[in-house]
Formats: C-alpha cells, structure tokens, sequence
C-alpha cells in the first residue's frame, strides 16, 4: 500500500487567528493529505513532540503576529534536537518579503504570503516530500 | 524489522512513531514485526471512547488522560477521524483539544482509511505495538459516530459511550446500535440545562443495572476522577467479564487480518482470473455460476 503524505499544520506563538491555517489544511485534505492540526498557542517543543508522535512528512507552520523571525528557527532548532531531521517545514503568513532569505537560511523550505495560491503549497509538498 | 521491534520494546518514542506507520501503510514486514510485538506484550486496558460529533469525546479524553497522569500510569491515545471518501485525504483534529504534555502519553491521530465502522482497520495492530511499548492505558477515540458504528465495542475492553444533554428521547434509547455498546453511558456537558432530565431518560431506560450511568463535565473536570475510578473498578471487580471480551476481541483481531488478506486476493483474482465476462453478457453463465466456480476453484490458493 501506498504510504500517505502526513502534514502537521501547526500555529506556534500567541497569535489566535487561524483561518488561513485552516484554509490551508483543508486544501491538503482535498489533495489526499492526512492533516494534523494543532489547534492554537503551541510551543516550539510541543509542535516537535507532536510531529514525532504523528510521523509526520511534513510541518507547516503559520504565524501572524510578527514573531516568525524567532519562533520558525526556533521550531526548526526543536524538531533537529527531537531527532526530526528529514521533515520537510514550510511557513505562511503575514511575513515581509526582505525576512524570507533569513527564514529560508534557517531551514524553512518555503515562506507562503498573502495571496499564494494553494496549489502553489500542494506542488511544494508533492515536489518535496520523498516517498519512503 | 528486528531492531525497530527491539527499539519499541525499549519504549524508543521514534520507534514506536514509525512502527505504527509501518503497520497503518502495511509495509513489507509489518506482520513479521506484529508477531515479534505480540508476543513480548505487557498487560494493559484498553478503552474505547465513542459518541456522536461535538459531544465532548476528545476534550474528555484530555482530562482523562490528566487523571491517569496524576495517578502515575503510562497512556496512549489512537485517535481516529474519518478520511475523505472523495480524496483520500483527511483532517485529523483531535488532538486540538488535547492540551496535556506528558512525557508518558503518546497521542497517535488516524485516519479511517475506507473503514466503515467508526475506527480504522489497523487500530487493532496498533494496539500491539503500545501494548509492547508497554503503555498501561489505550484509548481509542473514535470517529463522532451516528448509530449504527459499533466496531469500537468489539476492539476495546471497555467502551464509554460519551452523551451529551438533549441527544434525544426513551425513544432514541430503544434503538438498536450505537446505544447497544456502552459499558458505560457518560453524560458529558453536564454543566448544560438540561443534565438531570436526560440522565432520567437513561435510566427509565436500561433496567439492565450493568450499564453504569455517571456524568461529566471535561470542561470543568466535575465527575472525571470518579469516572477513571469506575473504569478501573470494573477492571478488577468484573475481571471474568473482560478476560472472556479479551477472547472476543483477539477473534476480531484475527477477522481483520484474514479479511484483508482475502480482499487483497478478491482483487487480484478480479484482476487476473480468465473470468468469463463476455459468456456472462451473451447469457450463458451468470455473475452467480462465475462467483460458484471461483469459489469451488479454491481462489484463496490463488
């Protein structure tokens, strides 16, 4: 049997505004994904536990509140000490154009803004995620 | 295969991840690692959580888990949501209201997979390879059921029913199905209007007293602790009755193995055997002399 692509969306920090997390999810569920979501407030260390315990290919993370600069590499700097090095990690949200290069050098495999369309993140996770 | 099963018995958190990935995918080997698993098994209880959507099941479960938790004792959570009929795809959100971190709880969300009956078809694989990993407590979270998924009732020791105020009447009580399966019947959101009533419906309802009623509220913890009391009472008072349902789950455990291996085979003979479509169309055999003659063709030998 074919294994499923398995997607942990996950909203770190204290931002409570998720539909764009939830619009993404349900995009990657009409794909054929399997999606975990975390729900809202997460940690760095519970969005790495739980991608462990999920087995998951790979995490999205969503942020609005301005704070990407430090809780996306600090979500990275969790999942590489939790033993998660090939999970594939991309973000979305309100983040401006010149903090791209930065995230994108912290392991961050794609920044999705305002506007992306979805397939545009359904094709990066296809692209991206190695069969196993 | 060998180390991963080494590494689970070890309780390696990594291992355990990916084992039950290799059985959910039925990987090459999974079985082989499944019987290595099975035979090194602790004890453990296994209890099935079940109801309709939005009455509370996974927000009940999190201060389920907080009790054991407290009371010192290792939990796994396999928490199925149903998979996409159209796409295949699913969104598995139980663990939203699962607010608890321990180090000793492992919560693992599964998708249905095209299984009909409220659970996916490797729940019972996969409580194998907790059951190795040594958890005490597996709980099974099921879809939000209707009334008539029961699969659960025949997978876990125990099965809480979870109810909400207002789910209905003696009438909705008297139906076959879902209200057949609960152990034990939970009135959740029991802070709402509305508790007492339908807690009178329930009991003019059962006169059979091994049904045990109890209310909750997971929001503000009223009737959790004597809930996982009682669950664990029954363990001990009633252990006949859970050694003879363990017979009866190890016989649907071992239903589920053969049928998957045998709808594998109706595939392949489905796909490969010289059936005789065209002597079918034209009239001369029918769909029901093809089906006799495959059968008598011993197709599982296939």
């Amino acid at each position: 049997m074919k294994a499923k692509i398995r997607v942990l969306i996950a909203k770190p920090g204290l931002d409570g505004h998720d539909r764009g997390a939830k619009v993404v999810a349900r995009a990657l569920r009409d794909a054929g994904y399997e999606v975990i979501y975390t729900g809202l407030r997460r940690t760095p260390q519970e969005i790495a536990r739980m991608a462990l315990e999920e087995d998951v290919d790979v995490v999205g993370l969503s942020l609005l509140s301005g704070a990407h600069n430090e809780l996306f590499p600090a979500v990275i700097a969790e999942l590489k000490k939790t033993g998660l090095k090939d999970v594939v990690v991309f973000g979305g949200g309100v983040i401006p154009e010149e903090d791209i290069p930065f995230l994108k050098k912290n392991g961050l495999g794609a920044i999705f803004t305002p506007g992306t369309p979805l397939q545009t993140i359904i094709d990066f996770i296809a692209n991206n995620v190695k069969p196993r | 295969m060998k180390s991963l099963a080494e590494q689970v018995l070890k309780s390696d958190l990594h291992s355990i991840s990916r084992a039950l990935s290799t059985v959910e995918n039925r990987k090459e080997g999974y079985l082989d690692l499944l019987d290595d698993l099975y035979k090194k098994g602790k004890p453990s209880r296994v209890i099935g959580v079940t109801g309709a959507p939005g009455v509370g099941k996974s927000t009940l479960v999190d201060v389920y888990i907080n009790e054991l938790v407290a009371r010192k004792k290792k939990v796994a959570v396999i928490a199925v949501d149903p998979s996409s009929p159209f796409s295949g795809g699913a969104i598995l959100g139980d663990r939203i209201r699962m607010k608890s971190n321990y180090d000793n709880v492992f919560i693992r969300s599964v998708a249905t997979r095209g299984a009909i009956g409220g659970v996916s078809d490797s729940v019972f694989n996969m409580i194998v390879i907790f059951r190795a990993a040594g958890y005490e407590y597996i709980i099974i979270e099921t879809v939000g059921v209707g009334q008539n998924e029961i699969s659960i009732s025949r997978l876990s020791d125990i099965t809480l029913l979870i109810m909400s105020p207002g789910s209905g009447d003696d009438i909705q009580m008297m139906k076959a199905g879902i209200m057949e399966t609960g152990d034990i019947f939970v009135i959740n959101k029991s802070d709402y209007p509305g508790a007492d009533e339908f807690e009178t419906f329930l009991r003019s309802s059962f006169t059979d007293i091994n049904n045990k009623i109890i209310k909750t509220s997971a929001k503000n913890g009223q009737g959790v602790k004597e809930l996982v009391t009682l669950v664990d009472s029954i363990y001990e008072a009633e252990n006949d009755k859970i050694k003879k349902k363990g017979k009866a789950i190890l016989k649907e455990g071992l239903k589920y193995l053969l049928l998957h291996e045998m709808s594998q085979k109706v595939d392949e003979v489905i796909n490969h055997a010289s059936l005789s479509l065209d002597d079918i169309i034209n009239g001369s055999k029918s769909p029901y002399s093809e089906m006799k003659r495959l059968l008598k063709g011993g197709f599982l030998k296939w």
